[in-house]
């Protein structure tokens, strides 16, 4: 029974694979830090009021004026596959964009939108892994 | 209950008792067969003296080391099917290898039937024949290339990602095939280039082609109009002029940085995949060594903003190496190879270890490094002559004086004519192996020329045949009574299965590294104590066995091995891929539940997701299907690490045959769409005109069209498998359809009732 229920768990701990519950646009700061706790660090960016605030597992959140407006996460399980947003995504009205312009000959980086699941995931030229999600309000 | 459970847990006691020792590996046998065909014996002509590697560049050395390498395929599977008139079966498994996964993209694709390859009866003949040239070095380059590296070193006229869609054409013009060929120099320098990498460079499992861009052109995309090449994760690499730099001195030249920062790219994202960093260079280690940070954030236009920065104090290797971590990584990795004395200079200690270490086998490129590694990999060699030359020497052969060794170098005090002769053998072997590593060997020249390091490179042959001679005497003096010993002894030193059984036995283990040595202790202490030998003797057997086969090596040997064995089963792999898609393929499919699985990826396309999850369910049982199913002299595989060691190797070459079959069903599938859009176009306008209830804002033109594409893609009586409905559907239904319904009669009218 102990086994059981051993195991139940760890099958709900591993499907648990959530979004964050924020409400970007409009949870501030100090929700955040009661949801979340503590930083680890906080650094300034080039934007009036903007700091990025980091937590553990590579997890970063973006404040404006105290307000929290964009959530940086790392891809975990299918996530980390670009059919799996393909697929997400596909009654949205989405966009794909090239986000950065090659210094050398590194590869692009391209981002792909879906404004109405308010989810940005990033991925580079020609590969099928997503290196990192951004979440941010719904429009 | 008790005595059962006391029974029971007997059992287990046995069980793993039992289970200590795996069965024996396949590879074993395999190498081992490899090895009882013989390889070609080098020796060395009076007129080697001062030549060098490229001295020896013709069609006899290649064809001598194709003969080598195709040995490993001796007892592969032959692969059916035919190639033009070749008939696969009757060609080595490597060619037909070739042939059956690269045989449509060689030569001229712009008009196959330009070139006659009627007369060819090999694969080196075929690529001279595209060449213009007979029984040339090109020919035998390009397959060397794909023995060596297992990718194709194109030669055909259709660069990777080119704008159009036919081949031939770049940059907007129609360009002359022999423009996309090597030259002879740059031939030399990339054959140069295989005898000089070593896995993991030499074992990048999704590295596709490397293709020369036409020669006088820049890359197409204006993004890399600036850069010489460019690696693909998608499988590829493309080379222009800039890039393929050979200087007068034809061992000199870009060509080698460049071709080598390229195959790092790759190595960088092999080694990523399946992590979530993607590519190897952004983990937090590298990050860290490297000294680059990410900032990322969303500007006030609310772009993504992604820029590397320099940590505090950051060394580099060039400014180049400063634009990214995966700059960082080729950069540095090629540089360590190339221009060991500059790299050493430039970055940090811990970095420059750790490129030694994890890519280069422990090696450094210094010159006096190279001088020390030449002595160390050929001493089995050098230490068997010594051993002929103290037994020599102990028949009482005379020799002229010569002071090459002093009395005082030995311990046991030899004779004068002992010394003499010992000396004057030592100085013949000194000579003998620089003039070999001379021209054998991709720097040897290069280290050899330089008159400052002669003094060194005698002083450390000095050093080991000092140390070599000495072990030789006293074990001729120690086994005087015992010759059986020392013949066992050198059977254990030329005896690589022990160390690659260890390999084996310890992959994947917690400390992999450690295990691999215990392992070794264990089997030499063994074959010691059965021949009582003391433990002094047993530790020096042990010393030297480690020094022959010390665990990067064997690590890196065992790769490349296995990556030729399973190369050697294609054939098995193919018709189990295709097994695996047809039993997919046959079931009915939707779309509803979420893609799962990593084994089986897309990144351009779709695949309905019941179809991809089957694939990726699939995929395991076949990997073990194909895995078990392989042996060598009728033993199938039994030993679970080697199955460990072989199923992600299978698994590269099961989805690239999958992905083949994917690319060409979505071609068709695409070709099949486009014949309905045609049919249908009518009945899918009526269809939306009969109930205009998807219009969700006829306000916003954008969403608009939106909701009547969503709606057209229900209306079309069709579900893709391999492509997404908007991939397909979605220009004709923008540009076509919709315009046509917004300006209908029975769409105005709607609107007109909406607004009132």
């Amino acid at each position: 029974m102990k086994l059981l229920c051993c195991f139940s768990f760890l099958m709900l701990a591993s499907c648990g694979i959530k979004h964050s519950s924020l409400d970007y646009g409009k949870t501030t700061m100090s929700d955040l830090v009661s949801v979340r706790g503590e930083p680890s660090e906080e650094k300034s960016i080039p934007m009036d009021g903007g700091k990025i605030v980091h937590y553990e597992d590579n997890e970063k959140f973006q404040v404006k004026n105290e307000i929290v407006t964009h959530g940086f996460k790392d891809p975990k399980g299918d996530e980390k596959n670009l059919i799996f947003w393909k697929h997400k995504f596909k009654d949205c009205q989405t966009s794909n964009t090239k986000i950065s312009t090659p210094v050398g000959h590194e590869l692009a980086e391209y981002e792909f939108k879906c404004p109405a699941l308010g989810i940005t995931v990033i991925y580079s030229e020609g590969s099928d892994f997503i290196s990192r999600i951004v979440e941010h309000e719904k429009n | 209950m008790k005595k059962i459970e006391e029974s029971l847990l007997f059992l287990l006691i046995v069980l793993v008792g039992c289970s200590k020792r795996n069965p024996g590996p396949l590879i074993t046998r395999w190498e081992k067969n490899i090895a009882q065909s013989g390889a070609v014996e080098r020796s060395l002509a009076s007129t080697s003296q001062g030549r060098c590697l490229k001295n020896i560049f013709n069609v006899d050395t290649l064809k001598e080391e194709i003969f080598e390498l195709e040995k490993k395929y001796a007892e592969g599977q032959r692969v059916e099917g035919r190639w033009k008139h070749l008939d696969l079966s009757e060609l080595p498994v490597p060619q037909a290898n070739f042939l059956n996964t690269f045989g449509n993209e060689i030569g001229d694709l712009r008009d196959q039937s330009t070139i006659d390859y009627s007369s060819c009866r090999d694969l080196p003949c075929l690529f001279n024949k595209i060449y213009g040239k007979e029984d040339h070095v090109a020919g035998y380059v390009h397959y060397l290339w794909y023995l060596k590296f297992g990718n194709m070193l194109s030669a055909d006229n259709k660069v990777p990602d080119q704008k159009s869609s036919t081949p031939g054409e770049y940059n907007g013009r129609v360009i002359d095939l022999k423009k996309y060929l090597f030259h002879d120099k740059e031939l030399y320098a990339l054959w140069r280039l295989t005898l000089m990498l070593r896995p993991p460079h030499t074992t990048l499992s999704y590295l596709k082609e490397i293709q020369r861009v036409p020669r006088g052109e820049r890359i197409e995309k204006n993004e890399y109009a600036q850069a010489c090449g460019l690696a693909h994760s998608g499988g590829w690499i493309i080379l222009t002029d800039g890039c393929l730099k050979v200087d007068e001195n034809s061992d000199e030249g870009y060509l080698y940085q460049a071709v080598l920062h390229e195959l790092s790219h790759h190595l960088d994202f092999e080694l990523g995949r399946g992590t979530r960093a993607f590519y190897r260079s952004h983990k937090k280690d590298y990050l860290k060594m490297s000294g680059m940070l990410l900032e990322e954030y969303v500007n006030e236009k609310g772009k993504i903003i992604r820029k590397w920065v320099h940590a505090p104090g950051i060394k580099m290797i060039s400014d180049y190496a400063g634009t990214s971590p995966q700059e960082n990584f080729a950069e540095s990795i090629s540089m360590f190879r190339i221009h060991g004395e500059e790299t050493k200079n430039k970055i940090n200690d811990e970095h420059y270890q750790f490129l030694s270490t994890e890519y280069y086998q422990n090696r450094r490129f210094e010159k006096e490094d190279l001088m020390k590694q030449w002595i160390q990999e050929y001493s089995e060699e050098v230490d068997k002559d010594v051993f002929k030359a103290v037994a020599d020497c102990s028949q009482g052969t005379s020799s002229p004086q010569t002071d090459y060794f002093k009395a005082s170098d030995f311990s046991s005090a030899p004779t004068q004519g002992m010394m003499n002769c010992l000396g004057s053998k030592a100085s013949d072997i000194s000579q003998y192996l620089k003039v070999r590593t001379t021209l054998y060997e991709a720097e040897g020249c290069k280290v050899h020329d330089d008159l400052s390091t002669n003094v060194k490179w005698n002083q450390f042959m000095k050093e080991h045949l000092i140390s070599s001679f000495t072990h030789s005497l006293e074990m001729l003096s120690e086994n005087k009574d015992h010759p059986a010993r020392l013949d066992v002894f050198q059977k254990i030193i030329s005896d690589k299965t022990i160390a690659g059984n260890a390999y084996v036995n310890c992959f994947k283990e917690d400390r992999e590294k450690e295990c691999f040595h215990d392992e070794i202790k264990r089997e030499i202490s063994e074959k010691a104590s059965n021949r009582n030998l003391p433990s002094e003797k047993t530790k020096e057997w042990l010393n030297t066995y480690m020094a022959q086969y010390p665990y990067d090596l064997t690590r890196d040997e065992k790769r490349k091995n296995y990556q030729v064995f399973v190369s050697t089963h294609l054939e098995k792999i193919r018709i189990e891929a295709l097994k695996t898609w047809e039993g997919c393929f046959n079931l009915s499919h939707n779309d509803l539940d979420v893609p799962s699985g990593r084994h089986f990826l897309i990144s351009d396309g779709y695949m309905i997701s019941s179809f991809y999850n089957c694939l990726n369910t699939q995929i395991p049982t076949a990997l073990k299907v194909i895995s078990r199913g392989f042996s060598v002299d009728g033993s199938s595989l039994r030993n679970a690490k080697e199955e460990m060691i072989l199923i992600p190797i299978v698994q590269v070459e099961l989805i690239r045959i999958l992905k083949e079959k994917y690319f060409l069903q979505r071609e068709i599938e695409s070709k099949k769409a486009s014949e309905i859009l045609v049919q249908n176009e009518r009945n899918i306008r009526e269809k939306l005109l009969s109930n205009l209830n998807w219009v969700t804002d006829d306000d916003d033109s954008k969403r608009l069209l939106f909701d009547c594409k969503k709606q057209g893609y229900k209306s079309i009586d069709f579900v893709p498998m391999f492509n997404l409905p908007s991939t397909l559907f979605s220009d004709v239904l923008e540009r076509k359809i919709c315009p046509g319904i917004f300006k209908s009669n029975e769409f105005i009218r709607k609107n007109e009732s909406f607004s009132e």
